[in-house]
């Protein structure tokens, strides 16, 4: 498999994907924006505990009740990220978002069970992870 | 004289300790080692050595305090970390 990412100086980094892969990415943030939207466990990573004392948590939760507002704008970013993914190229600052997004996708689709599904969706489920922890791992690599 | 200005020192450092708070960086299965290393060096500015041994403390011992200082800070800091998909909390150090 060839690299996905390539620094090319002083343009950014070059995705290397092509259109089928870098539809995959878009569907796979969309598939994670419907399931962070449906409000469900599967994204408490995305808006975890700020505090270890419960007490503290819960006065927090009480001055800032913005727990459906962050998962909105997490959704907003990953059906945003459509528009990274189709460029040629990335600067630094949109690489790092890119990272970011393909985390939220892999926070996510790893707390997903996919329970009552059948084993293919449960494969797609654990493939699609696989596929997207490499290409973090690949862009990590030119970033880093 | 002398001893007023020592627990007048001694008052000070404890309310030092009550005010001071932690940045704490819990391990989890999902978050990539390299990812980890990255973001601490994104937000902290950590060089490269400082940002690997932090990560593997995380790794090794369950968690590890990435920063010290005050509550403001640390819940700034806090929500950077979510913001990147990391599990971190305040904490006292």
């Amino acid at each position: 498999m060839s690299e996905a990412f390539v620094l090319d100086p002083p343009e950014g980094i070059r995705i290397e994907l092509n259109q089928g892969q870098r539809d995959v990415v878009v569907q796979s943030m969309s598939l994670v924006a419907r399931i962070v939207m449906a409000g469900g466990q599967e994204s408490w990573r995305l808006d975890p505990p700020r505090f270890e004392d419960l007490e503290l948590e819960a006065a927090e939760a009480l001055a800032n009740p913005g727990s459906q507002e962050v998962l909105t704008g997490v959704a907003a970013r990953l059906e945003q990220g459509a528009e990274l993914v189709s460029r040629k190229v990335l600067s630094l600052a949109e690489a790092d978002d890119l990272a970011t997004l393909l985390n939220y996708c892999r926070l996510v689709l790893a707390e997903t069970e996919f329970e009552g599904e059948p084993e293919t969706a449960r494969s797609f489920g654990r493939d699609l992870y696989e596929y997207l922890s490499y290409l973090l791992s690949a862009l990590l690599e030119v970033i880093s | 004289m002398a001893q007023s200005a020592l627990q007048e020192l001694q008052q000070e450092s404890e309310a030092g300790v009550e005010d001071s708070w932690a940045t704490i960086l819990w391990d989890d299965p999902v978050n990539l080692i390299p990812y980890v290393i990255y973001v601490l060096q994104a937000i902290f500015a950590f060089p490269k050595a400082k940002a690997t041994k932090l990560t593997m403390q995380v790794h090794n011992d369950g968690k590890a305090i990435v920063a010290v200082g005050s509550k403001d800070e640390m819940v700034e800091n806090v929500s950077k970390l979510h913001r990147y998909g990391l599990w971190a909390t305040v904490g006292r150090p």
